[in-house]
């Protein structure tokens, strides 16, 4: 008989997909039959689409079933994974808490970076919005402050830039009638309303600034001054010149999110900023630009290059303009590096956190799952296939992870106002669906790449292996090599490989969080050049300015006021800077251009920050011509000029321009460190502040004596009160703003303790798990050696002796990635400590300390138990 | 006892006319023959599936031809139950027949 044409094979196995199991094996015998009936009846072609038309009408029905009967089997694992929580009740808290901790912290870490990178999205022409900023030719030299013409040029002469404003943030004071209040206050032009995204609330932004003369305010502000009252129309006078200038408030701002970092609390129109900021000559203000929609900010930036060249007077500052997204502000510094080094190094921690929880949830579910063989087996026996099991095993992981999950967004909800508070943030739990899908996605993956080892593994086994080897607790497998190996070893295996891993990453941990502790400790330690401690600094404004002389008298008539100085600039801003092009001197000979930072000073400047002289002397009442032509440089300065006997030597300031400033310089001072020590100390001249340069006495330092500071801040608000009854009396004292310089280096310290903290927490969690878990398995040995004579030392010993050696292999491997992990951090700053070989001796011994306290515990009370009672039934 | 259908009924007597070769195709080809329908191999299938589950029929696996792929086929046979399934919905059709043919020739 010639061999009739079967259907084709892949018709047939999809047929067998779909059919349903019970009767495969008849039914798709009568489908080919019925094909070839058809065929011969009707022909091939008929048979085909009938045999394939079968296909199509099988799936609803093998659609429903599959969901049925996964629902009654996933009743059925829910059932067990519930009955297993409830039967290992500790097993189950420490697993489920250690996962929803490390999930807590991920989910925290996460919101943190979401806010983070959520700064300045808000605006809606946030991908067209940059900020101009420059850098030096020849160094690594980069500003923000630029000229206040440039915007109004580079909206006139470049068709690309479509919008452009100023802004100068400046703290100043503001008042209405009696009430007045220190805010920062921005000179803008009237394209910002445009430009950014900040709606009013009250007002048109279209005409706000069509008058000078008016102020916008937030509302933060207008309730402070006006309460209730409609605040449009008022008038506030605002005081940044020595006189103050009244301003009408045409519009109210609705507060400013706090993911922006554009912050202020009142905007004036730049037309009645001082003169100076409208100078090429002064880098003063910020400039924004708003680039056409199909411009490209790469080749604009080539484009606008050189406008500081060709316009700043006198043009021998080489610093080419370019262009800085807006959307980068925030997160990337202009000379590389910024905040998202930190955005980075927490996500990969929220990543590690995560994967140490998981460590553990595998770690102990392996170990607890040996102890399921025999329902494995029985299973098998009964007829489950491999595919069931390791689907019981996946959503029983995966179940327990969505409880873990639930936990930590409890966790989270309660711990987040904390957070807020110790990191000045405001992270919030947003319900998005984004949100709560990666949540879910993460309790999935987590579940999945936790109960894997088990669902795969353990399900690999032949019944009757699993069986006997529960009797024998030894099941023999053929590796590959011939070699033989039993499952306990090798579960136990990985187990430890996994207590390796976790113990390494929590070692390394506590090794950056020491090593970030000494480097924060060694920069609040450093001698900076000047005592920092018991200074107290106050803004000056108008009256005062006028009065200076006699509220410093009144000042150091009490004994617990050691000293008064006034200065132009606050002594920790780099406000004020000369580039060292504009700068002449005697024998001056190097090309390289540098900044000088300058400040005016008054004669005790030197004394109340206790700073100390090089060479020469320092200004002073006694030498009549010192107000007018005497300055002051630090060893840096004289390094960058490379003057060799820099006393004597004249100095002239903005060369070449009409308000030449000639000077001597009488002293070099040591260098003093104001700025962050992420930076080498930079050439700085002082210059006195008396006689004709009085109006600039813009702020006051304090140095006060006694340790009982209250009293000394009530002593000088009153007399302060005496000559401003109206102002507020704000203040800060030097050294908190000194250590604010690192905020982020603190962020970054109490982040990483306290992920270190958590992350030790759950190892050790996962540790005393897994002790006592080895140590249930031993009761029977530690029975019989008991019985034999073995003494409570020696079991005690034998049980904690295979940790230690893991432990330490986990040193092994932190100590080489720690240390180059904090040599990479500690680059970034100028003025660095060693890490020293005594932070590792010490992290290693609190791991061991911690691990071997948790492991013995477990093993002391092993050892002490009674051998009866283990024994007992044996 | 659970009610049948007329398809059922229809499918049982094709069992038991069947005798050792009541499978699928056997008995679609033949309710096709008897009835003069076509009938389709699912809704053939349908009934079977619902009288075994019911324990009306039972099956057990018969031999195995190339034709079939070498698969084995499911042969059907009624049960006891079946059977008394049967007769009772025959005696309740023939009790109304009856009736309706009295009330006819009256």
């Amino acid at each position: 008989m010639k061999k009739k044409s079967r259907p084709p094979k892949i018709f047939t196995l999809m047929l067998q997909r779909f059919v349903p199991f019970r009767d495969q094996e008849s039914l798709l015998g009568d489908f080919e039959e019925m094909y070839h009936l058809i065929a011969e009846e009707k022909g091939k072609t008929r048979a085909l689409f009938w045999y394939g038309l079968h296909i199509i009408k099988l799936i609803p029905s093998f659609i429903s079933n599959t969901i049925i009967w996964s629902l009654i089997m996933f009743k059925n694992y829910l059932k067990i994974t519930f009955r297993n929580i409830k039967s290992h009740k500790g097993f189950s808290l420490i697993n489920i808490s250690g996962l929803a901790l490390g999930m807590a912290c991920t989910i925290l870490i996460l919101l943190w970076v979401q806010y983070e990178l959520s700064f300045d999205r808000f605006h809606e022409n946030a991908d067209k919005l940059y900020q101009a900023v420059y850098k030096f030719e020849d160094q690594e030299v980069y500003g923000r402050y630029l000229p206040g013409p440039l915007a109004a040029l580079l909206k006139d002469e470049y068709p690309d830039i479509i919008d452009s404003t100023s802004y100068k943030p400046w703290e100043k004071k503001i008042s209405f009638g009696v009430k007045s209040f220190f805010g920062t206050g921005s000179y803008i032009d009237p394209s910002f309303f445009e430009m950014f995204y900040f709606p009013f609330a009250k007002g048109d932004p279209n005409t706000a600034f069509s008058d000078p003369f008016s102020v916008v305010i937030t509302e933060n502000l207008a309730n402070k001054f006006f309460g209730n009252e409609d605040p449009l129309g008022k008038t506030l006078t605002y005081y940044a010149h020595s006189q103050g200038i009244d301003l009408n408030v045409t519009g109210v701002i609705k507060n400013i999110a706090q993911n922006s970092h554009i912050q202020f609390d009142f905007l004036i129109p730049y037309e009645i900023g001082y003169q100076w900021m409208k100078t090429w000559r002064n880098n003063a203000v910020h400039t924004y630009v708003l680039l056409r929609e199909e411009s490209n900010w790469q080749d604009v930036s080539k484009k606008i290059s050189g406008v500081l060249n060709k316009h700043i007077p006198n043009s021998n500052v080489k610093a080419n303009l370019y262009l800085h997204p807006l959307k980068k502000i925030h997160l990337f510094g202009l000379e590389g590096g910024g905040l998202i080094t930190y955005v980075y190094i927490f996500s990969v921690m929220a990543l590690v956190i995560l994967l140490i929880a998981c460590i553990n949830f595998m770690n102990l579910s392996t170990a607890r799952s040996e102890k399921r063989f025999k329902e494995i087996g029985i299973k098998k026996v009964v007829g489950s296939s491999r595919m069931q099991l390791i689907k019981q095993f996946l959503s029983e992981s995966i179940l327990l992870s969505l409880l873990a999950l639930f936990l930590a967004t409890l966790i989270v909800k309660l711990l987040l106002p904390y957070i807020n508070a110790m990191l000045g943030v405001e992270l919030k739990l947003n319900y998005s669906l984004v949100f709560i899908l990666s949540l879910f996605g993460m309790a999935l993956l987590t579940g999945i790449a936790s109960g894997s080892y088990p669902a795969f593994f353990l399900s690999s086994f032949h019944p009757a292996a699993i069986l006997k080897g529960q009797l024998s607790s030894m099941i023999i497998l053929k590796r590959k090599g011939g070699q033989k190996s039993t499952v306990s070893q090798r579960g136990s295996f990985l187990r430890k490989f996994l207590v390796v891993a976790q113990f390494s990453l929590s070692i390394f941990f506590i090794i950056c969080v020491m090593g970030i502790h000494k480097q924060l400790n060694y920069i609040r330690n450093r001698d900076l050049g000047f005592d920092k401690e018991h200074v107290l600094v106050l803004q000056v404004t108008g009256e005062l300015k006028q009065k200076s002389q006699i509220i410093k008298n009144e000042l150091l008539k009490n004994p617990d006021i050691q000293n008064v100085t006034f200065s132009a600039y606050s002594l920790t801003d780099w406000e004020s800077s000369v580039s060292g092009r504009d700068l002449d001197w005697t024998g001056r000979k190097i090309d390289r251009d540098f900044l000088i930072g300058n400040n005016y000073v008054d004669y005790d400047y030197l004394k109340t920050f206790n700073m100390k002289m090089a060479e020469g002397r320092f200004f002073s009442k006694e030498f009549a011509t010192d107000a007018s032509d005497a300055c002051v440089v630090n060893e840096a300065a004289v390094e960058a000029t490379g003057m060799k006997e820099p006393i004597g030597k004249k100095i002239v300031w903005s060369s070449g321009s009409q308000n030449e400033n000639r000077r001597t310089i009488v002293g070099v001072i040591k260098d003093f460190n104001t700025q962050s020590l992420h930076q080498e100390i930079r050439p700085f001249a002082l210059m006195p502040i008396e006689n004709i340069l009085q109006y600039m006495s813009n702020y006051m330092c304090i140095k006060l004596k006694s340790d009982d500071i209250p009293r000394s801040l009530k002593l000088i608000e009153s007399k302060i009160k005496e000559f401003v009854p109206d102002d507020p009396f704000i203040y800060h004292f030097l050294d908190e703003k000194i250590n604010s310089i690192y905020h982020t280096e603190q962020l970054t310290g109490k982040l990483t303790r306290f992920i270190t903290f958590l992350a030790i927490f759950i190892s050790c969690l996962g540790l005393f798990g897994l002790a006592s878990f080895s140590v249930e398995r031993r009761t029977k040995e530690i029975g019989v050696r008991k019985v034999l004579g073995a003494s409570v030392s020696k079991i005690i010993l034998l049980l904690t002796k295979d940790f230690s050696k893991w432990i330490f292999l986990a040193n092994i491997i932190a100590w080489p990635t720690a240390w180059f992990a904090m040599n990479r951090w500690l680059q970034n700053f100028a003025y660095r400590t060693d890490i020293g070989i005594w932070i590792f001796i010490f992290s290693t011994s609190l791991a061991f300390i911690i691990a071997l306290l948790i492991v013995s515990y477990q093993s002391i009370r092993a050892a002490l138990a009674n051998p009866v009672d283990s024994l007992r039934y044996e | 006892m659970k009610s049948i259908t007329r398809k059922e009924e229809l499918v049982m007597l094709s069992i038991l006319n069947l005798q050792e070769n009541a499978y699928l195709i056997a008995i679609q080809g033949y309710l096709s023959q008897v009835t003069g329908k076509k009938t389709s191999l699912t809704s053939a299938h349908l009934p079977l599936s619902r009288l075994e589950k019911n324990g009306y029929i039972e099956s057990k696996f018969g031999e195995a031809t190339a034709v079939r792929g070498g698969r084995r086929k499911k042969i059907y046979n009624m049960t006891k139950l079946g059977l008394e399934a049967l007769h009772e919905y025959k005696k309740i059709s023939d009790e109304l027949w009856e009736n309706y043919l009295k009330l006819a020739t009256q």
